[in-house]
């Protein structure tokens, strides 16, 4: 888009200056574009609280980090110096993987630190001390990835589902993501720099049915709206240095994924269309990284929410055509026939 | 959680047969000819039959008028206006004074024959029945001969419901209600072994228990709060939905389950109700997914969607602002008129043995033309203070408002997006014909 000169310069001001009080945007003609940064200011406590001095090496808070995506973005993020705090139900996993991580950031130049703690996030409690822990430890917290999801870990209908496993399926993927959101926000609010929500979306996400896994589809359909909700909340409130925002993996061969690898058609998809954790968790950190410093240029446009996503329907059909007529990813994963 | 179970037998001894509902047509009921007996026995009892029977005749006869009155209004003046009727409008005027009485004819005889009636009455659980929408949907089942299990959390609540329910239909219904709370597994299973051993099969489940955790932001909300939301709505809906599956899988006639919707099932944001959209988004969803479970394919469950729209009940007004009410005045109907019009879609739908239905009370147009007739409906529910308007349920189903929500409901149960359509096309082509002659006159 075409910026006008002024608001051009404006913005190049901005950007070299590192702090820098908006006096003379008030003068300027294009007002609306600032308005709601004028007011922040104004109504704050003289502290711009835009969320626009957000810069890397990043703190980053990643629940449900000690397997799958998780784990892979945890690993991704440190190897490009952010601070990493993870957490999960299983304390013994947790200390597991904060050593094994750790011991690959000693050896990587340049690495981040990591850190961890068991909560389960279905836990009011739990998340509200997990969420002061992240920031005593890490003394901001600016991106907040809501990651940690389940479905029992099985493929099955709704009828042959047990009680645990939809319990399990909506406290976690749900209200785990809700209290997330919630104290997530808690914390950034009152943080001069701000700081940004990333939520999973997973299969069901589009509204597309999610046969064998219904309970798991509507979970994942709920935070999608859920996200809108809190967008729209926050523009409410006028809190504009939280921004709230969707991750989409796509397919990820991890145990959610290859728990259900049992039919021929699942086996077609998995092959065609997943990746491993790695490979998603290289695409989607820069992406993550690039949100704060996007916002920041979008003339404080952070309450709009960005939706990055792996697997592309284009991407998606381009494999499958690819698999129908050069028989590409055959076998990549798990034996076809 | 207590043990209580209680089902009711027609209780001879309640005197509520007076107030007997005037909306029983679509029971073989023996009632107006009991009443004619009764009235032939006794001459002083025949007056108020007789009126009842006159206002029964001339109610809601404004809106058959209306609709003959506003086509030849509108047939006349489009056609004068635009200068195409050679003979002035009364022509025109004329001809859309019948095609408006014929579809108002339509519209009041025609609309009942278009509804498949089940051949034996249904045995229907609805949960969250005690009050609300759901106590609506419970009293307009039973109205149309059904035999209704009502649950809900409390024993006192599920009594409580049972009894005002009988006052208000009368006494030769079935009704029993069992406590249930819908986020536990093992007290989802009791009320399913509960009902299906009192009413022997279940056809109809309404899924109709949620809580909105009240119109507050989210960052407001307590945590506890919202645990509720998503185990009563989401966790809730999940449970009943499966246990539900489960039985109507093993039953020979199969069943039908209904899960209700709410604001965020479209995928729109819901500010001040986060929780509750997110979930209400996800019970959306899942209609898709069950359609391809085999319990659905291979044993006739079918699993639906009703859309109830914006209903006037404790859910929704918990934490409304003044703004928030006036737009209710507009878009809010009484869960009465709403029930109406859910009820004889939904018993259909299990007569015609039909999958993945998805029933919409408030559909955007109707919205929208709401909001263009949104003077009209000023202090309707709410005066510009934010004052409730509207009478209390008792009244409005037994008291001196009973025929206006009669009226409404009735209404609401006939409207029909085939007719309305059909009309429209009617008046149009009846324009497009005048024009047409009009122009064969001018160019010879």
């Amino acid at each position: 888009m075409e910026q006008p000169v002024v608001l051009r310069n404006i913005i190049n001001a901005r950007q070299s200056c590192t702090f820098y009080y908006p006096r003379r945007r008030r003068s300027a003609p294009h007002k609306g574009v600032y308005m709601r940064q004028a007011e922040a200011v104004s109504g704050g406590i003289g502290l711009t609280r835009s969320g626009k001095d957000l810069q890397p090496p990043y703190n980053v808070v990643i629940t449900g980090g000690t397997k799958g995506v998780g784990r892979a973005l945890a690993r991704e993020f440190l190897r490009v110096g952010d601070n990493v705090v993870i957490c999960s139900r299983d304390r013994d996993r947790v200390s597991s993987t904060v050593r094994e991580l750790d011991g690959f950031s000693q050896v990587e130049e340049g690495a981040g630190k990591i850190q961890g703690r068991a909560c389960n996030m279905a836990k009011p409690g739990d998340v509200a001390s997990f969420a002061d822990f992240a920031r005593d430890s890490l003394g901001t917290v600016d991106l907040w990835i809501n990651n940690a999801g389940s479905n029992g870990y099985k493929y099955k209908t709704l009828t042959e589902s047990s009680d645990a496993d939809l319990i399990n399926i909506v406290e976690t993927n749900v209200l785990g993501t809700m209290l997330g959101c919630k104290e997530a926000i808690r914390v950034m609010r009152d943080q001069r720099t701000g700081g940004h929500i990333f939520n999973m979306d997973g299969a069901g996400a589009d509204g597309d049915a999610t046969p064998r896994f219904a309970a798991y589809g509507a979970t994942k359909r709920g935070l999608v709206q859920l996200s809108k909700s809190l967008q729209a909340e926050l523009k409410m409130l006028n809190i504009n240095n939280v921004g709230i925002h969707n991750l989409s993996p796509g397919m990820v061969t991890t145990d959610l994924l290859m728990a259900g690898a049992d039919t021929a058609t699942a086996k077609f998809f998995i092959n065609c269309l997943a990746d491993p954790p790695e490979e998603v968790a290289a695409y989607l950190v820069p992406r993550i990284r690039r949100v704060p410093l996007d916002s920041r240029t979008l003339g404080g446009a952070i309450g709009q929410g960005t939706y990055i996503k792996y697997l592309t329907k284009g991407k998606a059909y381009g494999q499958i055509l690819a698999r129908l007529l050069t028989g590409a990813r055959k076998d990549r994963f798990v034996p076809e026939d | 959680m207590s043990k209580t179970k209680f089902a009711a037998k027609p209780d001879a001894s309640n005197q509520a047969s007076k107030k007997q509902s005037t909306r029983n047509r679509d029971m073989p009921d023996k009632a107006p000819l009991e009443k004619l007996q009764k009235a032939l026995a006794s001459p002083k009892k025949a007056l108020p039959f007789l009126s009842e029977a006159a206002d029964r005749a001339t109610d809601g006869l404004h809106k058959p008028i209306g609709l003959v009155l506003a086509s030849a209004h509108i047939l006349g003046s489009a056609c004068l206006l635009s200068g195409v009727s050679m003979g002035g409008a009364w022509g025109p005027a004329a001809m859309g004074a019948v095609l408006g009485s014929l579809y108002a004819a339509l519209n009041r005889f025609g609309m009942k024959r278009f509804w498949r009636m089940p051949h034996a009455p249904l045995n229907v659980v609805v949960t969250g029945g005690t009050k609300g929408l759901g106590k609506a949907i419970a009293r307009e089942f039973l109205r149309s001969g059904d035999r209704v299990m009502v649950s809900s959390r409390s024993v006192q609540a599920v009594r409580k419901a049972m009894n005002e329910l009988r006052d208000e239909v009368g006494p030769a219904i079935w009704i029993g209600g069992i406590d249930c709370d819908v986020s536990s597994p093992a007290s989802v299973q009791r009320l399913t072994d509960g009902a299906a051993s009192q009413m022997g099969s279940i056809d109809v489940w309404i899924n109709n228990a949620g809580f909105s955790g009240s119109f507050q932001s989210f960052l407001d909300a307590s945590p506890e709060q919202i645990q509720e939301v998503v185990q009563t709505n989401l966790l809730g809906c999940l449970l009943c939905t499966r246990a539900a599956m489960r039985l109507m899988a093993a039953q020979p006639r199969g069943g039908h389950i209904f899960n209700m919707d709410g604001a965020g099932a479209d995928g729109l944001p819901t500010p001040q109700y986060a929780a509750y959209g997110a979930t209400k988004a996800g019970i959306a969803h899942l209609l898709g997914s069950l359609k391809a479970e085999p319990a659905c394919q291979r044993a006739r469950v079918g699993v639906h969607c009703l859309s109830p729209g914006m209903v006037l009940t404790n859910l929704l007004l918990e934490g409304a602002s003044d703004t928030n009410k006036q737009i209710f005045n507009i878009l809010c109907e009484q869960p009465e008129t709403v029930a109406a019009f859910l009820v004889p879609r939904a018993r259909t739908v299990a007569a015609r043995g039909e999958a993945g239905r998805y029933i919409r009370f408030l559909t955007l147009p109707r919205a929208l033309l709401r909001f263009i007739a949104a003077p009209l409906r000023a202090n309707r529910f709410f005066n510009a203070d934010g004052e409730p308007m509207y009478a209390a349920e008792r009244e409005r189903i037994l008291g001196q408002r009973a025929r206006r929500t009669e009226r409404l409901a009735a209404a609401a149960a006939r409207r029909s997006r085939n007719l309305a359509f059909a009309y429209s096309a009617s008046l149009a082509t009846a324009y497009a014909i005048i024009a047409a002659d009009t122009l064969t006159h001018l160019t010879p």
